[in-house]
């Protein structure tokens, strides 16, 4: 067995040899390159819309809310796994909530800042330039959390709205950042970082699977030596993992405390701006798409959804991979944009 | 039936991989690439069990936690006393983390040495460490659910704030004010009486409208026992959910969920330390 595996130890260490190497020569890829123009800004945001032509006008139209802990290009990481250029081949005219990155002045910017102004701002603006009165919606992750609330409070503008990955039910059993963090001094870590490192957020993130994330993935390089379209992907990947933004300080101890702590929006007790967040106020269609093997928004999570909305028309679509594959995997990008175009085209 | 006893191909894995981490760090060198961070770590950590409780606080994804100062945060000033506390409870906070990654990963290692000896040593090393890889992810799971590891976590996040606030970063936040917390209690009870009046007043003059109204009379006569409260909403349960979901998902919508559910129970089944793409 010594002899096997001294060689098979010798090859392992060459092969991810030469894999970093030809990663340390790829420098640092672009991503989120298909074409776009900003249509709309404030503090704090920018409402993006992407491809160009007048047919964009004929299509349906659908608003992405992306989550404020990372990046959106994940889903636009290039161009064979793109979201959003799979959605444009299915038909969409494509809009995109960029949040940018806070300041030391946005310290105060508040959850409710974000949901009733901002996300407000960016769908009246798409309601715009649509020439209509009411959005389709498509919230990812936290996105999709403000989408749920958005669509609470603002009923008469939201069509139809899709939540992918999205935390609904905050203390199902299996939700393990929701259990660790139930026991954080939220206004004290706030106080002393007024905006919240991303770094932090992201670290805390990887320590959800230590293993798969930590060993695993730096061992599967070994596979991707001289296959230079995968080390690409890896390059991206690595990129917008670590580059996470940070978070307006007291939106980010709005969240963790009315939602990760309280789990209010299951509760009925969120409010927002002043304004009660219920959840059966939602009336408009649904598509609720979550990922059966999601490490951060366990499905449970998600499906809480069902119980608590107020539709007659809700549907779930199930997708067999994780939180990130949801966005970048092959089979994701071959199933989860036709079947979102589709339920939303019959809904038009 | 695996003719080699256990004790034997641990040695000899362990030696092995800690060769591994020995070329790996060579071929870095060698090749002038960016290292991977805290792979060599990693490699070490799973080298034996022993040499894993002191490296195991650097394995990656761990390694935030026992760095005091993440995210390029940085003290400016110490207050010594208030320091001196708050170092002390982080150290102890990681100190107590600490031994529970040690218990993860010795329980992984025991584990992955049950799965060796029952089932047969792959020649590739690789296989081993994606067999240790999933039973690292099994043990840990286990702890990472437990209240008392959300409490480790928590507490060290806790501790972490202290010892920054100790050392002059950020401010401590204000102490509530218990006038200011009374006042806030009490213009809340007297929001709630206002909105409470105001409800009643609106079912009054809904009641007033509903029996002046003809189409409302005639609606109560069709029903004998009118309710002015709104209809309680039909409770969705899982059983509901999901026939009124196979009701609205498209045809070829349900087709994927089955497929899906199909292969999950196939993947299921998968060996542990089969490879996942």
């Amino acid at each position: 067995m010594t002899n096997t595996s001294d060689k098979s130890i010798q090859m392992l260490a060459a092969r991810l040899a030469r894999s970093l190497a030809q990663l340390a020569q790829l420098g640092v890829p672009e991503i989120g390159t298909s074409p776009h123009e900003t249509v709309f800004s404030g503090p704090g945001f920018r409402l993006l819309r992407y491809g160009s032509g007048p047919e964009r006008a004929q299509s349906c139209p659908v608003l992405i809310v992306y989550a404020l802990v990372n990046r959106p290009w994940v889903l636009d990481l290039e161009p064979q796994r793109s979201i959003i250029a799979r959605l444009m081949d299915a038909g969409l005219d494509v809009f995109l909530v960029e949040w940018t990155d806070p300041g030391r002045d946005d310290q105060g910017t508040t959850l409710a800042d974000y949901i009733c102004d901002m996300l407000d701002q960016c769908v009246d603006a798409a309601c715009t330039v649509r020439h209509e009165t009411t959005v389709n919606l498509l919230g990812v992750c936290q996105g999709g959390t403000f989408s749920l609330c958005y669509s609470a409070l603002f009923t008469h503008k939201v069509r139809n709205l899709i939540t992918m990955v999205t935390p609904v039910d905050f203390h199902t059993e299996d939700n393990l950042l929701s259990h660790w963090v139930r026991g954080v001094d939220v206004e004290r870590m706030v106080s002393c970082y007024g905006n919240v490192p991303g770094a932090f957020l992201n670290a805390l993130f990887v320590a959800l699977q230590p293993f798969r994330l930590g060993g695993k993935k730096a061992l599967d390089l070994a596979d991707l030596a001289d296959d230079h379209d995968r080390l690409q992907t890896f390059a991206r990947m690595e990129h917008w993992i670590a580059d996470s933004p940070d978070q307006a300080g007291r939106a980010f101890a709005d969240f963790l405390t009315m939602l990760f702590q309280r789990n209010s929006l299951v509760k009925g007790q969120m409010v927002l701006g002043g304004r009660a967040v219920r959840l059966d106020d939602i009336r408009c269609p649904i598509l609720n798409v979550y990922a059966l093997a999601d490490h951060l928004v366990p499905p449970t999570a998600s499906r809480a959804l069902a119980q608590h909305a107020g539709c007659t028309d809700y549907t779930e679509l199930a997708f067999d991979g994780g939180h990130i594959g949801i966005y970048v995997s092959r089979h994701a990008q071959q199933q989860i944009p036709p079947k979102v175009a589709a339920w939303l085209q019959a809904r038009q | 039936m695996n003719p080699t006893p256990p004790t034997d191909w641990t040695q000899v894995l362990a030696q092995l991989q800690s060769q591994f981490a020995a070329a790996l760090s060579h071929a870095e060198r060698a090749s002038g690439a960016r290292p991977l961070p805290d792979l060599g770590d990693w490699l070490q950590a799973f080298s034996s069990p022993t040499r894993a409780t002191a490296r195991t606080a650097q394995a990656p994804g761990l390694a935030f936690m026992a760095n005091p100062w993440p995210g390029g945060v940085s003290p400016n000033t110490v207050d010594t006393d208030r320091g001196g506390v708050a170092a002390t409870r982080y150290q102890e906070a990681l100190a107590a983390l600490q031994q529970a990654w040690l218990k993860i990963g010795i329980e992984a290692w025991n584990r992955l040495c049950d799965a060796q000896t029952i089932n047969e040593i792959p020649d590739d090393l690789q296989v081993s460490y994606d067999r240790w890889i999933y039973y690292g992810e099994q043990a840990f799971a286990e702890q990472a659910r437990s209240d008392h590891y959300a409490g480790l976590v928590s507490e060290l996040i806790n501790a972490q704030v202290a010892l920054h606030l100790a050392c002059g970063i950020g401010n401590e936040p204000p102490p509530d004010d218990p006038q200011q917390l009374r006042q806030a209690l009490a213009e809340a009870h007297s929001r709630e009486a206002n909105l409470r009046a105001d409800l009643e007043a609106l079912r009054e003059s809904h009641g007033r409208d509903s029996a002046s109204s003809p189409a409302a009379t005639k609606k109560t006569r069709a029903r004998p026992k009118p309710s002015k409260k709104k209809p309680a909403k039909k409770k969705v349960t899982k059983q509901t959910a999901r026939a009124r979901a196979q009701k609205t998902v498209p045809a070829e919508t349900q087709g994927v969920r089955k497929k899906v559910l199909k292969k999950k129970a196939q993947d299921a089944k998968a060996t542990p330390g089969s490879r996942q793409r």
